[in-house]
């Protein structure tokens, strides 16, 4: 059978699925949020707030939600795909290929300075680096996160370089 | 030698490399004074970023927050590095190839606006002033302490310096003392640190101290979360914070630095596209040696004073630590006797409201020759106050290192307070003369008359921080999570739609920018000067503090433009064109 062509339909892609799904999972599963103690951040530590023991489980609706918007972003990037016809083929192509790159990197970003640094960080912390008397999320909250902040800018620098070169729109 | 000579040496050593500098990269147009001359290289680029952006809050006050906050303090740690990371990929690069002068420039340009720009440049002059107050104010507390000398004639002795190279060499004078005081910190910063990181843990790398164990095999990070059970603090390692509340200033701190016009500059003084790529990688690799270092001094320095101070009888420990009674004499150490014991007790909570005040008359001292202090009282068992910026300039005298290391932490503390000022007081100088003078009142203006012009701002925006630094207004560290939140609500949305999409437009970007800053301005305005006693968790939108008020505004200022840009008319075909141009890497490489 043949689907009517209502653009409605041509939204019903895999990812579409998949977006709709993580949504559906990370309504359904609470979110493990530490204890809400009263005190701002600038208190920390002068505020004694209850131990927090009960939060051991995987963080599945943070990931959940972070999926969902990494998808919808390469969702968004690809709606401005440049057809084979358009005008200035290859410098299109390249910001297209550039903005995939962008999401990509930052995706990591989010996941480890937001997710592992903190959201993931009471969950991680049953855990230690290998040889160290760091708590995993201890360790990516104030090491961890910045030294993929670092990896992060140099690979960008290594794929555009390489990227500037395959479409031609590299400097003298 | 004692420590105050070693400081006069290391002092007025730095400061004669820092005038030979600027003697030798004088400017001679406004391309040297705005961007010098687009001539810099990546690897110096970056290292003047590093210092551009490490400020004394960064040096002096950054381990301390973190020795008292634990790991709610990671929100600076990875605030301040990650912002790098957007900077890198969605600015940097297009902002060079743009290639004007100035942050308030694009926003004009792009947004086809003199309105668009006065609100640019109302943000930038407010943002950088705010900031730079701060500044002179820290070069003035070090010269206090460590040279004995008067605030007000530190802060003068600051300002010359500055005056001296920011009006002679404007761009080009700054970045190449800031390559040389980025050498003087990161130095400063790490001599004590090894140190340190030797003592406790054996290891001459900070960053691998930290995760190592001490002489009696025990986890240096297990060992402090003992001892702050054992005193009734709550774990080191945990969060204590609410978690929403927690990345909002994480993301507020990140978008606001990725915002911060003196640092958006700084990409602007490079050759070519892929220089400034690449130089964003060095500005956060050499940022990165210092903001991986202080959770170390943090930690180390929390352990010594647990080890050191609580439980003991005060007349010991003003006898044995030199340090405690220097400290308590200037009053950023206080202990009250609670429970009339003679013992220091140390644990959660305060020892009295606010920071001391002590009396005018006698007696100025209790019965154990500590120096009393009239505060309210406050129920609790808590009795020592301890300032949280003396732990870095306080460490190597608690670790009892050798004078020079001490002198070199002034030294040091200086050359993070001058670059930082440098360049925030460029971006005033160049708000004023290139997008307010030659941008909006006389655009005739000839190169020479823009120059002088530039000049003359420059000097008056010195003069102006360091009145500022001499008499400080009550709000100074109120104002910091202003400037971030302001640059993350207006500058960032707008500056990144304005390269990723062609459609947002002027009213867009307008409605954005006003609406972003109006909502972010009114929230801090309230929760910190209006009506402070409210300012607690229950009372803040959706549990989010006054500092991480930010990133909602941000995303209040990408709805709303967005929303205005569809609903108007798409830009005209230049500007499209415009836009076209800045993603696509060369075509505006600087020519020798």
């Amino acid at each position: 059978m043949k689907l009517p062509r209502h653009p409605i339909f041509r939204l019903c892609t895999p990812r579409l699925a998949c977006v709709l799904a993580c949504i559906i999972l990370a309504s359904c599963t609470s979110p493990p949020e530490a204890t809400q103690s009263s005190g701002a951040v600038d208190a920390g530590m002068e505020v004694v707030s209850a131990p927090a023991e009960e939060q051991d489980g995987v963080p599945w609706t943070w990931i959940l939600w972070f999926l969902c918007g990494v998808v919808i972003l390469m969702m968004l990037v690809d709606r401005g795909r440049p057809g084979d016809t358009s005008r200035d083929t290859q410098a299109k192509r390249w910001f297209h290929a550039n903005l995939k790159v962008i999401i990509a990197l930052l995706s990591i970003w989010a996941f480890v300075s937001f997710g592992c640094g903190i959201l993931f960080a009471p969950w991680l912390n049953q855990f230690h680096l290998p040889g160290t008397g760091y708590k995993l999320g201890f360790w990516f909250a104030q090491q961890g996160s910045i030294y993929v902040f670092v990896l992060l800018i140099f690979t960008y620098v290594i794929v555009m370089n390489r990227l500037d070169r395959r479409y031609g729109v590299e400097e003298d | 030698m004692d420590v105050q000579t070693w400081t006069w040496i290391f002092v007025s050593g730095t400061f004669a490399l820092y005038l030979g500098i600027a003697w030798w990269s004088r400017a001679q147009t406004t391309g040297d004074f705005y961007v010098a001359g687009k001539h810099v290289s990546p690897l110096a680029n970056g290292m003047a970023t590093a210092a551009d952006w490490m400020s004394a809050a960064s040096f002096i006050g950054m381990a301390g927050i973190i020795a008292f906050m634990g790991v709610d303090g990671s929100v600076y740690l990875m605030g301040w590095t990650g912002g790098y990371v957007l900077l890198a990929l969605l600015l940097a690069p297009y902002l060079r190839k743009f290639g004007k002068y100035t942050v308030p420039e694009f926003v004009a340009d792009r947004y086809y606006s003199q309105t668009a720009r006065t609100v640019a440049i109302i943000c930038a002059v407010f943002i950088s002033f705010t900031y730079v107050a701060g500044q002179m104010r820290g070069v003035g507390i070090v010269f206090s302490r460590f040279l004995e000398v008067d605030i007000t004639l530190g802060v003068i002795i600051g300002m010359g310096i500055v005056f001296t190279y920011a009006v002679l060499g404007g761009m080009k004078g700054i970045t190449y003392t800031q390559v040389a005081q980025y050498c003087v910190l990161i130095f400063a910063y790490m001599v004590p640190a090894i140190f340190l990181s030797m003592m406790i843990a054996g290891n001459p790398l900070p960053q691998v101290g930290l995760g190592g164990a001490n002489e009696a095999g025990i986890w240096v990070l297990e060992r402090l979360d003992g001892l702050q059970h054992e005193l009734g603090f709550s774990s080191y390692t945990d969060y204590h914070g609410s978690m929403v509340n927690i990345v909002c200033i994480t993301a507020a701190l990140m978008l606001g630095t990725a915002g911060l016009p003196h640092v958006i500059i700084r990409f602007y003084t490079v050759r070519k596209v892929r220089d400034a790529r690449i130089s964003a990688g060095w500005a956060l690799l050499f940022i990165a040696i210092l903001y991986t270092t202080a959770p170390a001094i943090a930690v180390f320095a929390r352990t010594n004073l647990l080890e050191k101070v609580p439980n003991q009888a005060y007349v010991d420990v003003r006898q044995n630590e030199e340090w405690f009674t220097t400290w308590e004499d200037t009053g950023l150490i206080a202990w009250r006797d609670h429970d009339n014991d003679g013992r220091i007790d140390y644990t959660s909570g305060k020892a009295f409201k606010g920071k001391p005040t002590f009396p005018t008359d006698e007696p100025l001292r209790g019965d154990h020759g500590e120096r009393l202090v009239v505060n309210e009282d406050v129920t609790g068992d808590n009795e020592l106050y301890i300032d949280r910026d003396i732990m870095v300039l306080a460490n190597p005298e608690i670790a009892g290192l050798p004078p020079w290391v001490i002198a070199l932490v002034a030294a040091g503390g200086l050359a993070a307070a001058l670059s930082t000022a440098a360049g925030l007081l460029l971006v005033v100088s160049s708000a004023v003369s290139h997008d307010l003078l030659k941008g909006i009142i006389a655009p005739e203006i000839s190169e020479r008359k823009e120059l002088t012009a530039a000049r003359i701002a420059a000097a008056v925006a010195v003069v102006g921080a360091g009145i500022l630094g001499i008499y400080p207004p009550d709000y100074v560290a109120a104002v910091v999570a202003f400037a971030f939140g302001l640059a993350a609500s207006s500058f960032f949305p707008v500056i990144v739609m304005g390269i990723f999409s062609k459609r947002f437009n002027r009213e867009g970007a307008i409605a954005g920018m006003v609406c972003g800053l109006v909502f972010t301005t009114a929230y801090i305005v309230w929760f910190k000067f209006i009506s402070p006693d409210t300012n607690t968790a229950d009372n803040w939108l959706f549990g989010i503090s006054p500092e991480g008020i930010g990133s909602i505004g941000m995303l209040i200022n990408f709805a709303i433009g967005l929303t205005v840009s569809y609903m108007t008319p798409p830009p005209p075909k230049e500007v499209q064109e415009l836009v076209e141009y800045i993603r696509i890497p060369g075509g505006s490489e600087t020519k020798d």
